[in-house]
């Protein structure tokens, strides 16, 4: 029989000839960017998951810059109507919707470093001969940063710890893995849950000091604010102590933190060293280069008053009335006030500055308020507050009676923790905790949870069908 | 048959490879069947879904050459229908890959570099395929002196490659996927007549369209998945693509000169709520159509052009810069019809300088209302010709042949309720998705121009 004399046989030869056809063009239809690296050829070594983890960083400098804070304070009733910024004006009237850019932008970029730190867990295996001590780092230091970034979130657009009894009510999606689908919000039990979970392998498997980056100490800094907002006083005090015992740190003797660099001088090399963790802040360009590392523009933009007659924040009038009680507090130098307009001195002449976020002084003072919520030794908590008091009073001139009840401590030490905090957003944290623990909370003439009391999350949120928004319209 | 085509656009590349064939069929001049296979392939797609299989079948029908058709009346009748599946690859060369940055980004932190992800893979992108099926009459009378044409058409198109926004959880703000499913499905007519003939003649051509365009489907995304344009209108299941998706306007209320809303239900409020915003009109026109009559008588020629359309809306985007909130924007003259004390029955409501005034959030001046929405039909002259023709001047080589002198009017006037400055929106938008998605918004858009032409053509 000769061959394809049948139609069977030439219709296999004809889709033979055609697939071969194909087969051989397919290659030029293969066609790669040039200019970007494809993601299954992004990491292969552990420098690549080392630069990866540094973009971890890299993301949290870009939210904690001042960004994150500013939010946090207009949320609270230090800080009067902004000048001209809709965004934040939307924020202090605590009426955000979906399209506000400034609050979406803000949740979106805590996600990205979430994403970033969940590749870094996933891509180990990519990773020939990385060894365990280096594996263990990286995965520590992802955890921690993906821990702090839901915490963050959880604070902003979730209602409180023990909002409900057994923590069920909507906090934000937990995103555990950089691949799943969107997800809807977790409760804030389970959100809190693995914030704990992961801050407590970053303390377990990291050195205590690491430089700017995640330490055990930074972990156990941030676990003593998670756990003091969950009441938890017992865990907030250990940890706290764990990082004052540790001696790596010491308070500053003056009142400024805000170490700022200088021509061609990082301000990363001037850490202050109460800082248990922080952001680099960057340095001034010289001769023409670039700048590389501007991670305080927020604050510089947001608050400095000796460069910009119209700073968009300033004081309420609550701070200058705080300041007012004691003339010789020398934090009331923060504030320069004309009466109507009460200006923020605290970063004044600096451009460019390291910004703590985790500090000695916020420890101290946590641990003097869980020690008077626990029944505690109160003449530790008495020295915290001391300590601070001495620094910005002068020595013994405002010390707190060594005889003072819980009740006495505890107002002296939320009166401190709201002075030093002033601008780093942390009062967001004690205000809702007030609330959550049923004492008379206002914001404004509005109760501290009203409707709009949490940032609304952005319209791209609610792609994903089934998405739940926060309630809104309720605080004016 | 194979084609290979690339495009070189560097950085971006991409390529096509197609296999086609075609044959056709004619049975005694009077059946005719057409068959079309192709086979497109785009680097646009990974591995699995590279290929897309395109085919096509069509046959018509000449009725008026079979023997047993006899009538004076009808001079041609064709008959024709067509099914046939299309694919497209419009997106760009490089979604379906995951990216991260080059190495050399210049980004440090600490002085340390960095290295991160650009945009997420979707190794399932595939080729966009719609199905059309459609079918047509053609019909000549008293010797074609009359002849008309009349089309439906019914296309589907399914997995519609859009930019979607997804949600920051995922660790990207945006991606290409397939989507959707859009319906779209029409007729149309058009009719040329030759109304007298002789020394004095009179041409006319109508044509007429009405085309049903609605999003069928698009998976488990939510209108505000898909945005672009003006970022007013939005992809709502059940209706056009485009829609306006805007907060309903009721009424101003007399008394407090306050705007009255309505939300989803139906009820009025003096509350502006982004969540219940819902469709309130879209760009799409009920028909559009268009008539060019033609006269000549000797030398002289003239033809008038018309085009009109019904039943579109236009948002009119910057109204609310214009006519509310009042910020540093000049206000329009037409807010002079507003509230200003109890009683008043006004188009707008009391001026004021405070978002919050109108129910908006405080910090969202951007009032996004049906009250912007308006009635964009229209008929316009789009163009009027009057020409003289001299055949032949002079002799020899140097003679002009023809010598044709005209004067035209573009836009000479157009008669509709639209209070803007052009019903007929042409926006600048550089990509698809922004054009698809805001096809009827203005935002200060420039009408189109009103042009005198005088032409003087010679040939030699």
């Amino acid at each position: 029989m000769k061959p394809f004399n049948t139609p069977s046989l030439r219709i296999a030869a004809l889709a033979l000839g055609l697939t071969a056809t194909i087969t051989g063009c397919d290659k030029q239809l293969e066609f790669e960017p040039g200019d970007v690296i494809l993601a299954e050829d992004a990491i292969n070594t552990a420098d690549d998951l080392q630069r990866m983890l540094n973009s971890n960083y890299d993301v949290l400098a870009n939210v904690l810059n001042g960004r994150q804070q500013s939010i946090a304070e207009l949320l609270t009733d230090n800080m009067a109507r902004p000048y001209s910024s809709l965004d934040y004006t939307a924020v202090w009237n605590r009426e955000t919707n979906f399209f506000t850019p400034t609050t979406g932008g803000l949740y979106t970029d805590f996600y990205y470093a979430i994403y970033r730190a969940n590749v870094v867990v996933e891509s180990f295996d990519l990773v020939e001969g990385l060894d365990d001590a280096t594996r263990l780092r990286l995965e520590a230091e992802s955890r921690f940063v993906r821990a702090v970034c839901h915490w963050y979130l959880v604070k902003m657009w979730g209602y409180p710890y023990g909002y409900t009894a057994d923590n069920s009510h909507l906090g934000v999606p937990l995103r555990l893995d950089a691949v799943e689908p969107p997800t809807p919000r977790a409760t804030v039990g389970e959100v809190y849950a693995q914030v704990i979970e992961d801050f407590e392998f970053a303390k377990a498997n990291l050195p205590d000091e690491n430089g700017p980056y995640a330490s055990s100490m930074a972990a156990s800094g941030f676990l003593a604010h998670v756990h003091f907002l969950r009441r938890d006083w017992t865990g907030s005090q250990m940890e706290a102590e764990r990082v004052i015992n540790s001696g790596l740190f010491q308070l500053d003797d003056d009142l400024d933190r805000y170490e700022a660099g200088s021509d061609s001088v990082l301000a990363g090399d001037l850490i202050n060293p109460e800082t248990v963790f922080g952001i680099m802040g960057g340095y001034f360009p010289v001769d023409g280069d670039s700048l590389l590392n501007d991670r305080s523009y927020a604050f510089r933009d947001n608050f400095r008053q000796d460069n910009n007659v119209n700073p968009q924040l300033t004081f309420s009038e609550d701070i200058v009335d705080l300041f007012a009680l004691n003339a010789a507090d020398d934090r009331g130098d923060w504030v320069n006030s004309d009466g109507v307009t009460h200006k923020v001195t605290r970063f004044d002449g600096k451009q460019f500055f390291n910004v703590p976020i985790v500090h000695l002084t916020g420890l101290h003072l946590l641990r003097a308020m869980s020690v008077a919520q626990n029944g505690g030794d109160l003449l530790t908590a008495i020295a915290d507050i001391n300590a601070i008091r001495d620094r910005a009073f002068g020595a013994d001139l405002n010390d707190l009676d060594p005889a003072s009840d819980a009740a006495t401590v505890m107002a002296a030490a939320r009166e401190e923790y709201r002075k030093e905090t002033l601008c780093e957003g942390w009062e967001l944290d004690q205000m809702k905790l007030r609330g959550v623990m049923g004492e008379d909370e206002t914001v404004r003439d509005a109760p501290w949870d009203c409707p709009g009391s949490l940032l609304q999350f952005p319209n791209s949120s609610t792609t994903a069908a089934g998405f739940i928004l926060n309630e809104e319209g309720g605080c004016l | 048959m194979y084609l290979r085509q690339t495009t070189v656009n560097n950085p971006s590349q991409h390529s096509f490879l197609s296999y086609f064939g075609r044959a056709n069929y004619a049975l005694k001049d009077r059946y005719f069947f057409q068959a079309t296979a192709r086979v497109d392939g785009s680097s646009r797609f990974g591995r699995n879904y590279r290929y897309g299989f395109f085919p096509s079948l069509s046959a018509g029908w000449v009725v008026s050459d079979e023997p047993w058709f006899d009538s004076g009346q009808i001079s041609f009748l064709k008959a024709r229908t067509s099914w046939g599946r299309t694919g497209n690859a419009a997106l760009p060369d490089y979604a379906r890959f995951g990216t991260y940055s080059a190495p050399d980004n210049g980004i440090l932190y600490n002085g340390q570099p960095i290295l991160f992800p650009l945009q997420p893979a979707n190794p399932n992108l595939r080729w966009e395929t719609s199905r059309t099926v459609d079918a047509s009459l053609e019909i000549g009378l008293w010797n074609d002196r009359v002849t008309t044409e009349i089309a439906y058409y019914n296309k589907r198109s399914k997995d519609v490659i859009m930019n979607v926004s997804t949600p920051p959880s995922t660790g990207f703000t945006n991606r290409w996927d397939n989507v959707a499913t859009i319906l779209n499905r029409g007729v149309e007519f058009s009719v040329k007549s030759r109304n007298l003939i002789g020394e004095f003649q009179w041409t006319t051509e109508l044509n007429f369209a009405r085309n049903y365009n609605e999003l069928e489907d698009i998976g488990n995304y939510t209108p505000d998945a898909v945005s672009g344009g003006t970022n007013d209108s939005r992809v709502i299941p059940g209706s056009p693509v485009g829609s306006f998706y805007l907060m309903e306007f009721s009424h101003v209320d007399s008394e407090t000169g306050l705007p009255v809303y309505l939300d989803r239900e139906g009820n009025e409020t003096f509350d502006y709520d982004n969540n219940e915003r819902q469709y309130v009109g879209d760009g799409l026109p009920d028909f559009i159509g268009g008539m060019t009559n033609t006269f000549r008588y000797k030398r002289w020629d003239l033809r008038a052009l018309a085009t009109f359309s019904y039943g579109a809306k236009i948002f009119d985007s910057s109204s609310k810069r214009q006519l509310g909130v009042v910020t540093s924007w000049n206000m329009r003259t037409e807010i002079l019809d507003r509230w200003r004390q109890p009683g008043d029955e006004a188009t707008f409501p009391r001026l004021t300088l405070d978002e919050t005034t109108y129910g908006l959030p405080s910090g969202f001046p951007w009032w996004n209302t049906s009250l912007f929405v308006f009635d964009a039909s229209y008929f316009r002259l789009r163009n009027l010709t009057l020409g003289y023709t001299i055949p032949v001047i002079g002799e020899g080589p140097h003679a002009v042949r023809n010598l044709r002198i005209n004067a035209s009017v573009t836009n000479l006037f157009t008669i509709t309720n639209f209070p803007g400055l052009d019903p007929e929106v042409v926006r600048d938008f550089e990509n698809a998705q922004d054009r698809n998605m805001s096809p009827n918004v203005t935002y200060l858009t420039p009408p189109q121009e009103r042009a005198f032409t005088l032409g003087v053509n010679l040939q030699f």
